[in-house]
């Protein structure tokens, strides 16, 4: 085999490939790959390793505009910002022979080429643009043929018009396809897993939970509602209790009558009540109490009065406070009423007329308005302090869709610092409950260390290495005399530290710790819990089932739950759309109550069914009841008694379709004084479809009607939309919204607009071209329902608000094996959670570069174009005095001579799996190499590298082989720059 | 009603961002720069139960009167005195006398009707219905930034019950909003120097730290670590934010606290000095302008053994004037409190007034009173009400008898001499004709 000789050393931008080499699956988990077709030459490139790994096989020349494929890989090992590892480039270049004689021919005239000459000079050489001439990104979203069009007419800019059509069309072609188009961008920056910090939700969790963890956890039971006290004449000391009894709210109006006739004086009385309060989701709560007489609300801290009310003062006769509680937990409550007033008691108090009396106790949910406690968020048990930070942070970044740990600043900083205060002044004032630790100092110290490596090691969810505990635990210790104050500095430490503040940062790869790390994160959003820890303890976190069998566990949490509902209020962006209001004139019956009351309907839908067995995905877009209570029923049509509770009902039979046409949901995509297609298909078409539209490039306020007082809300919106550019993306959100048409402002069922029949037909043009028509919700809900593009949305969607990560970063099998379990499981939301855990538990690699790879069977998971690089990254791997995995790499004899020079790989147990099925066994010393194979002919290109000391300088040697043959060489010592590498001719 | 019970005020209070710099380090508040106006500073101090009148008040008016036993602990600050007598509280209303008598002593108002009944009174009295006048200053202070302050105003109290109701609350922030005093010195050295304790805290772990970073930034990739890299950079800003400020010292050494000292009556003594010590360089150290020392309640039943006296304060107050056992234990427990007020002036008399000159002293008007003229009548009459200081434009060194005038009107001579101009204040009816005159002449 002739190898010509034009070895080109690339350096700069890492080239993404496409093709099937880009899907991967080659790649990671058959080990196999091509060249394409028509290359004709191609580039080894490896960056270096403090750059993304990259290697590459770029075509040069091709007919047709093709990008080059590469192999992509975040750098992973544990490498050393003091070890200088700046590696520019070591590339090799190699060129195939028999190249195609019509190839060759073609190659002037490739779009490619006509870009470089033409084109490269102002945007770059990669579409990156040029400082000087056109400093921005050669990007945008127009199609080959209008950029082809733009580009025959006003391109170069120094000679317009020089390009003509067919070279217009191949230079338009290949920028769309090498980095001007979206998925041109995608493939040259492919999703990987990125290191992120914990959102605030997460933080403010996983604080209380840590906390949480050293108290005695609270018990569960089925009953509901508060224990109520009643008590004879308070504050007497001769006062006792007269009566104990299950509450369900706390309500009551006893007027001038006594609340236990035979055994209570009306006259002055006193009520107590215990339990917990179970927080539905995480907000502000605010509790409002009211009475003519005195009242306290303890509430989570049972030392000061959350409300105090006691001294009944003026005419005020309702007290509010506000307070954040984190959802899915429970707070102690204790709340008492007293008639008897306080100070000095009146002998002679019997001549004055009894007053009334009535208490009630109300919360006002975020966004809803005041209610009084339902039962079922009341129990008659106690429950442990829970610790709510209450430090400002800033919000986390959600420019993704989701919130997502990736902003750093000094205001975020200083949150950190200041709830680290915060919880450190929390736990020195219940340092005893919390640690325990009671006695002499001497026997104090050695306990309150314990409790501070606990704390460490819960924080950061990975136990101390001796080193770690050194620096987090003993020094502190060491550093004070004052132990109180040693158990603040290790609580600063800890909470600032990068450990705690980040994910995946804290161990060694997929060590079980790790694993059990995501699984609580991705499932709670908070930290491992104990049974957790016990199983990653005792290496129960290993197979897959094992780890399924957890996440089964941890969905039946109501931590689980409270995650969930979160993520379906914002997959309806409801959480944004706090108050919703409508026009008084028109529709005076909708107020502030029944917007709360809609809420609440859709609240129980959501749970009703989430928390039934089949947890059925397409029962939220397909069910057709609706849950009201005798104000809505009024409003939407059933015949309910008007103080009637919610039920479950069938209204509009025929016509209601789950969430999608949910009178709350109906009435918040909508105007004030009429229905919103638009804001319907925006939902339809993001939320359930998962189309990407870009907001429109001015804002603009509806049509009003008066402007056209005979058109229908379908034909303003239609005519208001009905330009060119409007169309783009009103094409496709239009026909969308119009199917829901049927549902006026508030979300009632109307056949008439404006006089006019209904037109609730609607179509939407599908990814793969396919045209789907519907009238109605009802089709459109069937529609939604089956097809594969919501389901696909919905598990992108899942997956992105559970892991923070996108499901593509997991590898191209993720989302199709996720999509297939989905179907499998009927479309159950929960052993989706299950497989989402699974997925993003069991990854190939993380920020912290695991080197162990989990494996199934001996299938790598996450067979991924980084998996390559990662292989190759193992056997690069360079820096010897440090280990990258849990096994640690093989000693080296100090001064280790050339002759004995030994391969350094880690990964043990993982072996290189990437040999093309046809390929020889590529020619590799040590034993590892890859290869490549190209249709019926295969090529093994084999990789090796070498290390060897030379006094005190590390050299590191990098040879690749094509076919068994040296085709380059490196080698590399630290400290000295790259230049161009010494290629071997052959 | 609305309150939020919660560490968020605390932590506004004790964040230690570099705006807050200035105050964990007791730097001058920005109000030293370019100050138009002298400081002037405000503290009024409680005790209970009324006094035993013929043992305090002096019996010649003007400069030429001579201090009575209960007084006598002032002598050292004669020039610097001012005893008000004929000082009335007319104000009526709901409650008993001991309720009423603190509730509308600052407020000038009557108490809401509600649910506390009173010894003496058939009308269950709540909460006062106005401001009192040590938060209306502080307000105004706190409005201008020449003379605002961290906290504006701190309420110090000595062995006041841990209960709220009408008779242990003095300072309303507004009607229907009592203020509670801080009993415990480390409470309140928490709320003053927490701050400072945790920067150093803070300055002690970053070494680890940034250690922490280093090890963790090299395990993980090139691209993030750039985001490793930017917090690290952010922490070592900080770092070098508390090393400046650290080595910065400017304002008044940090207090020391002798440590392990018990609520109860017997440690008053030394509650009452660490309390006064704590109000001294709060001052010094610019953190308020404003504060209150509360002794006790009304009605308190205090002991007070390390004074030889037998019986609760409250039931000795109620034995009659005939009682001359009583009155000499009645009149050693106000010598006692008065010697309290003498150290309080001593202290701030031995403290520089930083950035200016003379002393603390110069720029403070204390103002003694009680809720009672008199206990066993539980008379509102002639309610004692004591200046010590320069910080009114008072002429003191004087014993002035006024025609008993509703103590509303002194109350806006505080507010005058304050650089609080009102014309009412608390119940208008008690206003009259306005600020007391001859206290400035």
């Amino acid at each position: 085999m002739r190898l010509p000789d034009s070895l080109v050393l690339a350096q700069g931008q890492p080239r993404m490939g496409r093709d099937s080499i880009a899907q991967g699956a080659a790649l990671g988990a058959k080990s196999e790959y091509r060249f394409s077709p028509e290359g004709a030459r191609f580039r080894c490139l490896y960056r270096g390793i403090s750059h993304r790994w990259c290697f590459a096989l770029p075509v040069g020349a091709l007919p047709r505009a093709n990008a080059p494929w590469a192999i992509e890989s975040r750098p992973l090992g544990a490498e050393s910002s003091t070890l200088l590892l700046r590696f520019a480039v070591i590339a090799c270049m190699m060129s195939l022979a028999l190249l195609p004689p019509a190839l060759v021919q073609a190659q002037d005239q490739s779009g490619e080429q006509i870009y470089q000459r033409r084109c490269a000079v102002c945007h770059g050489a990669d579409g990156d643009g040029t400082a000087k001439d056109y400093p921005h990104l050669l990007a945008g979203e127009r199609s080959v043929t209008e950029l082809a069009g733009f580009i025959a007419k006003m391109m170069p800019a120094d000679a317009p018009g020089d390009l003509k059509g067919p070279e217009a069309e191949r230079v338009a072609a290949y920028i769309h396809d090498a980095f001007y188009s979206n998925q041109a961008r995608e493939r040259r920056k492919p999703p990987r897993v990125e290191l992120t910090h914990l959102t605030v939700r997460q933080y403010r969790l996983a604080v209380a939970d840590l906390i949480a963890s050293f108290c005695i956890p609270g018990e569960k039971v089925a009953e509901r509602g508060l224990r109520g006290h009643y008590i004879t004449s308070v504050p007497k000391a001769e006062s006792k209790e007269a009566l104990t009894r299950l509450d369900p709210k706390i309500e009551f109006d006893f007027g001038i009558s006594s609340p236990v006739p035979d055994q209570i004086e009306p006259r002055d009385f006193g009520i107590s009540w215990m339990g917990l309060v179970f927080a539905p989701e995480t907000g502000e709560y605010e509790f409002i109490v009211r009475t003519e007489h005195g009242a306290n609300l303890f509430l989570n801290d049972m030392k000061k009065p959350f409300i105090n009310a006691w001294i009944k003062s003026g005419d005020v006769n309702e007290h509010r406070a506000t307070k954040r509680l984190l959802g899915g937990r429970t707070y102690r409550l204790e709340f008492h009423f007293t008639k008897a007033g306080t100070g000095v008691p009146k002998p002679d108090k019997e001549k004055a007329p009894i007053a009334p009396a009535s208490i009630a106790l109300e919360w006002k949910l975020p966004g809803r308005a005041a209610e009084t406690i339902p039962q079922r968020y009341l129990w008659p048990i106690h429950c442990p302090e829970i610790f709510v930070v209450e430090t400002s942070f800033p919000p986390d970044d959600r420019s993704t869709g989701f919130e997502r740990g990736t902003l750093i600043n000094k205001e975020w900083d200083q949150a950190t610092t200041d709830a680290a205060i915060e919880t450190a002044e929390y736990i020195r004032s219940r340092l005893k409950e919390l640690s325990g630790v009671d006695g002499s100092a001497a026997e104090q110290a050695p306990k309150l260390r314990d409790f501070c490596r606990q704390f460490a090691e819960r924080a950061f969810r990975h136990p101390l290495t001796p080193e770690q505990q050194q620096v987090y635990v003993d020094r502190q210790f060491e550093s004070t005399p004052d132990l109180e104050t040693a158990v603040e500095r290790v609580v600063l430490l800890v909470l600032k530290s990068p450990r705690f503040l980040y994910h995946d940062v804290g161990g060694t790869g997929n060590d079980a710790w790790q694993i059990a790390s995501r699984m609580s994160f991705v499932l709670w959003d908070s930290l491992p819990d104990q049974e957790l820890l016990t199983a990653a303890a005792a290496g129960q976190l290993a197979t897959r089932e094992q780890i399924a069998s957890q996440a089964r566990r941890m969905i039946a949490d109501p931590r689980c739950d409270v995650k969930l509902h979160e993520f379906f209020i914002q997959w309806m962006k409801l959480d944004r759309a706090r108050d919703l209001a409508k026009d008084a004139g028109l529709f005076p019956d909708f107020n502030p109550a029944v917007a709360s009351d809609l809420r609440t309907s859709l609240e129980l839908f959501l749970e009703d069914v989430l928390q039934s067995d089949k947890a059925d995905f397409r029962q939220l877009i397909l069910a057709d009841t609706l849950y009201l209570n005798g104000r809505l029923g009024r409003i939407y049509g059933a015949s309910l008694a008007d103080d009637a509770p919610f039920q479950k009902v069938i209204v509009d039979a025929g016509a209601r379709a789950g969430v999608l046409s949910h009178p709350y949901l109906m009435a918040t995509f909508a105007d004030a004084t009429a229905s919103s297609p638009i804001r319907r298909g925006v939902f339809l078409a993001r939320s359930l479809l998962g189309r990407t539209l870009r907001p429109p490039p001015d804002s603009f306020a509806p049509l009003p009607v008066s402007l056209h007082p005979d058109l229908t809300t379908r034909e303003r919106f239609a005519l208001q939309t009905n330009s060119q550019t409007c169309q783009a993306c009103h094409g496709l959100i239009n026909p969308l919204g119009f199917a829901l048409e049927r549902f006026d402002a508030l979300g009632r069922l109307r056949n008439t607009d404006n006089a006019k029949p209904i037109d609730a037909k609607g179509t939407y043009l599908s990814r793969t071209g396919r045209q789907a028509a519907f009238d109605g919700a009802r089709e459109l809900a069937t529609f939604l329902a089956g097809s594969d593009e919501t389901h696909t949305a919905f598990i992108e969607k899942l997956f992105y608000y559970a892991v923070q990560q996108p499901v593509r970063a997991f590898g191209p099998q993720a989302l199709p094996d996720l999509r297939e379990a989905f179907v499998r499981n009927e479309f159950n939301i929960r052993k989706l959670m299950e497989e989402i855990a699974v997925v993003a538990t069991r990854r190939a690699h993380g920020p912290s570069g695991s080197a162990s790879l989990p494996r199934d069977g001996g299938r790598p998971v996450g067979g991924d174009p980084c998996h390559l690089a990662w292989q190759v990254r193992k056997i690069l791997w360079l820096d010897s005095s440090r280990s990258i995995g849990p096994r640690p790499l093989p000693a080296r004899p100090a001064g280790e001579s050339d002759s004995d020079a030994r391969m350094i790989e880690s990964g043990v147990n993982s072996p290189c799996s990437m040999k093309a099925g046809e390929s020889d066994s590529p020619a590799t010393q040590g034993g590892r190499g890859l290869s490549a194979g190209r249709g019926g002919s295969s090529y093994g290109i084999s990789f090796t590298c070498r290390t060897r000391r030379q006094g005190s300088i590390d050299l590191h040697g990098f040879a690749v082989k094509l076919n068994d043959t040296d085709t380059a060489s490196a080698l590399h010592t630290p400290g000295l720059p790259f230049g161009p590498v010494p290629s071997t001719r052959h | 009603m609305s309150s939020r019970i919660g560490r968020r005020d605390f932590l506004r209070d004790l964040g230690v961002g570099t705006a807050a710099l200035p105050f964990v380090l007791n730097l001058p508040s920005l109000g030293f720069a370019n100050q138009e106006r002298r400081k002037q500073r405000l503290v009024v101090m409680f005790s209970p139960n009324g006094v035993v009148p013929k043992t305090f008040w002096p019996d010649k008016e003007g400069d030429k009167f001579t201090f009575k036993e209960s007084l006598k602990p002032l002598e050292a600050f004669r020039d610097r005195t001012l005893i008000l007598h004929g000082i009335c509280d007319k104000v009526r209303g709901d409650g008993d006398q001991h309720m009423r008598g603190i509730g509308c002593l600052l407020t000038g108002i009557e108490l809401f009707p509600g649910n506390v009944l009173g010894g003496c009174t058939e009308h269950p009295a709540g909460w006062s219905r106005g401001t009192s006048i040590d938060q209306e200053i502080k307000n105004t202070f706190q409005a201008n930034p020449q003379t605002r302050t961290r906290f504006g105003s701190l309420e110090f109290g000595v062995m006041v019950a841990e209960r709220a109701d009408t008779w242990t609350r003095m300072v309303y922030s507004g009607p229907n909003k009592p203020v509670t005093p801080i009993n415990d010195p480390y409470q309140m050295f928490a709320k003053l120097y927490g701050r400072r304790k945790h920067q150093k805290n803070l300055a002690s772990v970053l070494d680890g730290l940034q250690e922490d970073f280093r090890k963790v930034s090299a395990v993980v990739g090139a691209e993030d670590r750039k985001l490793l890299d930017e917090h690290a950079a952010i922490v070592r800003e900080m770092e070098k934010e508390l090393r400046e400020a650290t080595t910065v010292t400017v304002g008044p050494a940090v207090p020391e606290l002798a440590p392990g000292i018990k609520q109860q009556d017997d440690q008053m003594p030394a509650l009452s000095k660490l309390q006064i010590d704590l109000l001294v360089n709060s001052f010094a150290a610019d953190f308020a302008r404003v504060a209150s020392l509360q002794y006790n309640h009304s009605t308190s039943d205090a002991t007070m053994p390390w004074l030889g006296v037998e019986g609760r304060h409250h039931d000795l107050s109620h034995l009659p004037d005939t009682d001359e056992k009583a009155q000499e234990k009645l009149t050693k427990i106000n010598v006692w409190f008065c010697e309290q007020l003498a150290y309080l002036a001593r202290r701030l008399a031995e403290t520089p007034e930083p950035g200016g000159g003379g002393s603390l002293l110069d720029n403070t008007l204390i103002v003694w009173t009680n809720e009672l003229g008199k206990g066993n009548d539980h008379s509102h009459d002639n309610i004692p009400f004591v200046l010590v200081g320069g910080g009114g434009d008072f002429r003191m060194g004087r014993s002035l008898k006024y025609p008993a005038v509703p103590h509303n009107r002194l109350l806006l001579s505080l507010a005058h001499a304050l650089g609080h101009p009102v014309k009412q204040f608390g119940n208008p009816d008690y206003c009259g004709d306005g600020a007391l005159p001859g206290l400035t002449g």
